[in-house]
């Protein structure tokens, strides 16, 4: 995002609640399209960026660590599923698990599907020499892509209070390191102003799906397999 | 989705296979065989280390555990720096973990000065190069960092197959050794109480040790595998390597006889094993063995250095380090700065081994790995004592008497053992009796540890938040 300059879009260029699209796009290398989280990461932060939409949304709390979903049906189908996971399969309780279970139930795939039903995004292959061709899903305009990193810089470096599904979108950016480069263009001190807000701002339940994802990733990142 | 979420999550747990595997890999088995026995035979003139080997595997398998029972309680990847902050306090912590770092980077760069000696007759008797020892060691390096920055998954596989072939090769050569002996009849020399007695016996016990380093790596995946196969494959690590080790040392002593065997280690330090096995299978046996050391010296470098980055990484993590070190990159989602920053250090000392011209082998390796070594015991014996008081403070009915019991030996095992070494570091350095490094390095160490343990009190006091989520790992990233 090097070199984004201009105002700040307004606010509702989001679409509140499909949280786990934006971790997805702003995932997206805004030159050639390429996702640039590595799929592990992609996945954890996508399995909780799902189930942070169904936090935010009101269908699931997390109560000491443990996922519990309301029967309250969501619009969203692949909301809905998660949720319908959830609730019935009792056999897998803490966060953590479950965004270990998601994650390997290839969240990733799923989000990319209801991205291409919503006709966000486009599919395109690229041939690459030697290596098999690379499955590009990215917006037609690469700067929608972007658009919510862009936001949430902007209201870091005013500083102004992140809406909720902002600043666990912030959360699950530092959680997997992508704030480094969504935050690249800003002053330095956006990354103290968002420790202060996710201190303040962010309620127990979201606080607590933070905690449980950046436990999975720094897991991963310390298991050599 | 007709799978249950826990048969989903059980399907993506490592296995006990692959906690043994990556622990065994980090072991090493063929450059310990190779390299550790023929050094303590030249270093200390005796032939006990098949007994000491034996020790150590007891004594580590006491202490395992505790260690064990701990990594079940305490789920964390950060190993001896989390349980030495819960049992002992968290600047005792801070003080392990600078121990540790400093061991392993001992240890990883230390084989940097193996790898030279070790592939260029190699290279030279099959195409003809003469390369320096650190043109060698560069091109290493070169691989491990490139490797260092992507997640291993694929070489990890290569690695595997690596290491059966080394076990296998050494299984071969100890049968060969044992139908061959060289006094034409099998002996207990090197598994007789006095030959491990005496002078000797501390530096004998540090080598075995330093056979086994790696072998702690198995907690590391107390989040990924169940409980139960960290315990299996702990439990098989150390018996399987004792036996492996045991075995082979026992039997080079055989093959090459008692009497000279010691002569034959002076004589050429990285080749018993292997002439043993021209003499005994032929001349494939030898050169198959030599490819596979210069192969698993490649593995213990790229092993020792995620070692290395992971610890950083976790300090980092922890504000210990500069925070910087403790971020993964997106794009690998591997450490990538700690990984760095290791390939850094490693780089230099290499070019200040080229630049000074000293001895790769003896002034690089045999002092790199034994001062990693006395830093691993530094670590176990902190670790040991950690666990007993963890355990003693955290009792529940679940704990079995051995679980009561066995910490408390292990703490004093390894102390003992630690002292011993200590008392006896010239010796096993392979330096003469009044050279000034059979202190420097025990004082270094200890240095390292009581600075760590001070920054961990001046942490309390300056950085009160830091200080808190010492030893607490992940979880106590998102109240910061």
């Amino acid at each position: 995002m090097a070199g984004v300059t201009g105002p700040i879009p307004p606010r509702q260029t989001s679409v509140p609640g499909l949280l786990a699209d934006e971790f997805f796009l702003t995932g997206l290398d805004d030159v050639t399209g390429e996702q640039r989280l590595e799929p592990r990461a992609l996945g954890v932060g996508l399995g909780a960026a799902v189930l942070g939409e169904l936090v935010l949304g009101g269908r699931l709390v997390i109560d000491d660590g443990r996922l519990r979903a309301f029967d309250e049906p969501c619009a969203d189908e692949l909301q809905n599923r998660v949720r319908q996971w959830v609730r019935k399969d009792r056999s897998v309780v803490l966060a953590r698990d479950w965004i270990r279970v998601l994650a390997a139930r290839e969240i990733a795939d799923l989000v990319r599907h209801r991205l291409h039903a919503a006709n966000k995004v486009v599919r395109s292959t690229r041939r690459r020499l030697l290596r098999k061709p690379l499955e590009i899903y990215a917006p037609p305009s690469l700067s929608t892509a972007a658009a919510s990193g862009v936001r949430i810089a902007g209201n870091l470096n005013v500083p102004r209070d992140l809406n909720p599904a902002d600043l666990l979108l912030a959360g699950l950016l530092r959680a997997t390191g992508r704030d480094r480069y969504v935050l690249s263009h800003c002053d330095p001190s956006v990354h103290d102003e968002l420790t202060r807000q996710l201190r303040r701002n962010l309620g127990p339940d979201s606080s607590q799906l933070l905690a449980h994802t950046t436990d999975v990733l720094v897991t991963e990142t310390l298991t050599p397999f | 989705m007709s799978t249950t979420a826990a048969q989903t999550l059980a399907g993506q747990r490592v296995t006990t296979a692959g906690v043994v595997f990556f622990t065994a890999s980090a072991a090493t088995p063929l450059t310990v065989c190779a390299a550790i026995v023929t050094t303590g035979l030249a270093a200390t003139g005796r032939l006990g280390l098949p007994l000491a080997f034996v020790v150590i595997a007891l004594v580590l398998a006491v202490f395992s555990v505790g260690y064990v029972a701990m990594a079940r309680r305490v789920p964390n990847a950060g190993a001896f720096y989390t349980y030495v902050s819960l049992g002992l306090g968290r600047p005792a912590g801070v003080g392990a973990s600078w121990v540790a770092l400093l061991a392993y980077n001992a240890l990883q760069i230390g084989l940097y000065g193996a790898i030279g000696p070790t592939a260029a007759p190699l290279l030279s008797r099959w195409f003809g190069v003469d390369l320096q020892w650190w043109v060698i060691a560069l091109i290493a390096w070169a691989v491990v960092a490139v490797l260092g920055l992507r997640r291993i998954k694929h070489s990890a596989r290569v690695l595997l197959v690596l290491l059966a072939a080394e076990v296998a090769l050494v299984l071969v050569y100890t049968v060969a050794n044992f139908a061959n002996p060289g006094d034409g009849s099998l002996g207990f020399e090197g598994l007789a109480p006095a030959d491990l007695l005496g002078a000797a016996l501390g530096p004998l016990l540090g080598l075995a040790v330093l056979g086994f380093v790696g072998f702690e790596q198995s907690a590391v995946f107390s989040e990924q595998a169940s409980p139960s196969a960290v315990r299996r494959a702990t439990v098989i690590c150390v018996g399987g390597l004792g036996l492996l080790y045991t075995l082979s040392s026992w039997s080079t002593i055989q093959a090459a006889g008692p009497e000279q065997v010691v002569a034959a280690a002076a004589a050429q330090p990285a080749g018993v094993l292997f002439s043993l096995a021209e003499k005994n299978l032929g001349p494939w046996a030898a050169d198959v063995g030599q490819v596979l050391l210069v192969t698993s010296v490649l593995a213990a470098l790229i092993s020792f250095h995620a070692t290395c980055s992971r610890y950083t990484f976790a300090l980092g993590r922890d504000r210990v380090l500069p925070a910087v070190l403790g971020h993964t990159t997106p794009r690998t989602g591997q450490p990538g700065p700690a990984s760095l920053s290791q390939s850094a250090i490693a780089l230099i000392v290499i070019i200040a081994y080229a630049v000074g011209g000293w001895d790769p082998l003896t002034q690089l390796f045999y002092i790199g790995g034994t001062a990693g070594a006395l830093g691993v015991l530094m670590l176990l014996s902190a670790t040991a004592f950690a666990t007993v008081r963890y355990l003693r403070e955290h009792e529940d009915d679940d704990l079995r008497s051995a679980r009561r019991f066995a910490p408390p030996i292990a703490a004093v095992a390894v102390t003992a053992i630690l002292v011993l070494v200590v008392t006896n570091y010239a010796l096993l350095l392979g330096v003469p009796p009044t050279s000034p490094l059979r202190w420097v390095i025990p004082v270094v160490f200890g240095l390292v540890a009581v600075a760590g343990c001070a920054y961990g009190v001046l942490l309390r006091k300056t950085r009160p938040q830091v200080y808190d989520a010492i030893g607490r790992g992940a979880r106590a990233l998102a109240d910061r």
